[in-house]
């Protein structure tokens, strides 16, 4: 299968520097959407820690086989969670700093993403739209029963984060698969764009310019800045074609 | 156009997207079970078997759900189960209005009571929390119950403190290593789960080719699902990618040279899976049995698959070479993919070994067209060198030219179990293609795997 790539990251309306990373290459179908926490300088850090070591750890890499994928991505984001936490002990200013992370390996007939955090990855699909990875939040952990109302301290957001990069030495990663059809199209993002545009916007605007793939990462970063681009934006779009 | 739908499957992996007629199709083939998740555009997953939210969400799914897949396992929903006669309903309503005034004056009274005691025990609350501190939760007392042999002691230490345990770990207020073993302990001394816990954080990363839930609850579903696809896997007509299949598969002396952090004693998440995965096809088993005989019953593979999981567990438990009994014998023997698997394991020196071989290729055991056939190879391969390793001194020429022939077949990463054979592969090399005596291309090997214990 052949995979098109584009993606853009954009600082929005409201902050001053831009803590997310993207990097994608469309020749090895790998890509990587990374949105930094714990101040300015932390956060942009955190991000491009995670997105740079995971770049070179899939550059290093011998060829790999799609049941092989997994193993490699936990491995990958554990140790770069661990640099992300010794860095942050050797610099007092950016202690705390963390990341989220969806990472994109196209291998043979399937993809593989690996998910931590609120950045999120979509399906689109003949006009549907399907969140596929599971925001590691407060409120959907206390949903599934997998964190007790004790644990969370009083006044905690919804939206908190329970899982991140360089939160704690246990890092635990989402790993999903799905296999390929030609007309799918992945989308990958940071909370930038999902919290400022609905998710049915967002499937009209892929539905009426899908003829346009290049200009699609604009249009929906300029519709998150037209709905306020309270966060930075980043948007990584994967078409599989025939 | 059509709706379409998406299935997730142990949180894992995608099926679809599929419309409404594709999904029950789907379901026939056993590509999905009630425990996994649908979604549909821009909406929620929802589990199949919360009928509630699904005909909240998806209505048109609801129908397929009650009508396919709750009635073909003769559960009821609880939905009807709540359904309420409206003359019921209104007289319910007027008992409760009494009721409500009673439980006003009852609160009242209670809180009455409540102030009085704290006006009273005011003094004393300093003391108290002073004493709270002390008593706080500590993994030192989960090791005394240990120490004593009280398991008792420990469920029920556990049991009263479970919310603090959680609080403790999922607010990082302890190092992971103080609590984690014994929360595994527990856990998979009872249901395989811990309410509060994410099920990833009891099997932790090393352990990265299992499943993330080996709960009891998720291998009931898991065998529910897939006894249609029991015997495909078993009669080696094909390799079935499920967690139930790769499990059957385990190579019980990988798993055992491996060294599993976090744990107490002997246990690890493998034979934790494990016992979890046998306890529950036991349940199942029974629920079967009341709706077939018991020999239909064992047609569909089930008394295979329960002697391969005594055998797996009985097999982890031993150095190099389990001792295997009458059942684990009469499974060796048996035409089957676990069959001869066993037959590999059993094996305690070379001609045994070979003797398995025979019988595969021999068709006696798998047909000569099974797609299992070059899998078995494999593990055919690592059995060799399994007897090599304990072998001491230099290894004789024929045995280091059929172990060089071998291993052309042998793939150092288990594509279906996703075993990593990178330390036994090392060994290999050591030991047949550098021709050194065991002991020392046993300590090559080791040296640069430490962790992986390539003497057992």
């Amino acid at each position: 299968m052949q995979v098109r790539m584009i993606g853009a990251t954009d600082v929005g309306r409201r902050r001053k520097s831009n803590q997310d990373s993207l990097y994608y290459d469309e020749l090895s179908n790998f890509g990587i959407v990374a949105d930094g926490i714990g101040g300015r300088k932390g956060g942009e850090i955190a991000s491009s820690l995670a997105v740079n070591g995971l770049r070179k750890a899939f550059m290093n890499s011998d060829r790999i086989r799609h049941e092989e994928v997994g193993p490699f991505l936990v491995s990958a984001v554990d140790k770069m969670n661990s640099e992300i936490l010794e860095r942050g002990r050797k610099e007092q200013e950016i202690l705390g700093m963390g990341t989220t992370l969806n990472c994109l390996m196209f291998v043979g007939e399937k993809l593989h993403i690996a998910h931590v955090g609120d950045s999120r990855t979509y399906l689109y699909y003949k006009k549907h739209l399907f969140q596929l990875t599971l925001d590691h939040s407060v409120g959907n952990f206390l949903e599934r029963g997998w964190l007790p109302k004790s644990a969370v301290q009083p006044g905690a957001k919804e939206g908190a984060l329970v899982r991140a990069l360089g939160l704690g030495e246990r890092i635990d990663v989402d790993i999903y698969e799905i296999a390929l059809k030609p007309g799918q199209l992945f989308l990958t993002c940071s909370d930038g764009l999902t919290g400022m545009v609905e998710d049915r916007r967002i499937a009209q605007i892929i539905t009426e310019n899908l003829d346009q793939f290049e200009s699609l990462p604009k249009l929906l970063i300029d519709a998150a800045n037209a709905a306020g681009g309270r966060d930075n934006i980043t948007v990584l779009l994967s078409h599989v074609r025939g | 156009m059509a709706k379409l739908y998406l299935v997730r499957r142990n949180l894992e992996v995608f099926s679809g997207p599929m419309t409404l007629a594709e999904m029950k199709d789907a379901y026939k083939r056993m590509q999905f079970g009630l425990q996994d998740e649908v979604a549909g555009h821009c909406g929620p997953w929802v589990t199949f078997e919360q009928l509630d939210r699904i005909k909240k969400q998806y209505p048109e799914v609801a129908r397929i759900v009650h009508e396919d897949m709750i009635a073909g396992w003769n559960i009821s929903s609880d939905s009807e189960g709540k359904l309420i006669n409206e003359d019921t309903k209104r007289l319910a309503i007027k008992s409760m209005n009494g009721i409500r005034l009673a439980l006003v004056f009852l609160v009242i009274a209670v809180l009455a009571f409540v102030a009085a005691i704290y006006m009273a025990n005011t003094a004393k609350n300093t003391v108290k929390a002073k004493d709270q501190l002390e008593s706080a939760v500590r993994p030192q007392d989960l090791q005394n119950y240990l120490d004593r042999n009280d398991s008792a002691g420990f469920d029920r230490y556990v049991q009263k403190h479970a919310g603090e345990l959680t609080a403790q770990v999922n607010q990082r207020q302890a190092p992971d290593e103080a609590w984690l073993p014994y929360l595994r302990l527990y856990a998979f001394s009872h249901d395989g789960q811990f309410s509060g816990l994410d099920p990833k954080y009891l099997r932790g990363n090393a352990a990265a080719s299992t499943p993330v839930d080996c709960s009891l609850r998720m291998w009931r579903r898991r065998w529910r699902s897939s006894s249609a696809d029991w015997n495909d896997m078993l009669a080696g007509r094909r390799l079935v990618r499920a967690h139930w299949a790769r499990l059957i598969a385990w190579d019980p002396y990988w798993i055992r040279r491996r060294e599993h952090k976090g744990w107490i004693g002997e246990q690890n998440y493998y034979v934790a899976c494990l016992g979890m995965a046998d306890k529950a096809l036991t349940d199942v088993g029974n629920d079967l049995a009341k709706s077939m005989p018991i020999e239909e019953r064992d047609r569909l593979g089930y008394a295979r698959l329960k002697a391969r999981l005594a055998w797996l567990q009985a097999a982890m438990g031993t150095a190099t070479a389990a001792v295997p009994s009458e059942e684990a014998k009469a499974l060796a023997a048996d035409n089957s993919s676990v069959g001869l698997w066993t037959c590999f394991e059993a094996a305690r020196d070379f001609e045994a070994l070979s003797r398995c071989r025979r019988s595969m290729t021999g068709g006696s055991n798998l047909g000569a067209a099974s797609p299992l056939l070059a899998y078995s190879e494999e593990r055919y391969g690592w059995n060799m060198l399994r007897l090599a390793s304990a072998t001491r001194g230099n290894l004789p020429a024929d045995l280091v030219g059929q172990l060089l022939q071998q291993g052309e077949k042998m793939n150092p990463e288990d594509h279906f179990t996703r075993f990593d054979y990178r330390p036994e592969a090392r060994l290999f090399v050591s030991l047949a293609r550098a021709g050194l005596p065991t002991e020392k291309a046993i300590e090559k090997a080791q040296s640069e795997f430490p962790t992986v214990r390539l003497s057992h």
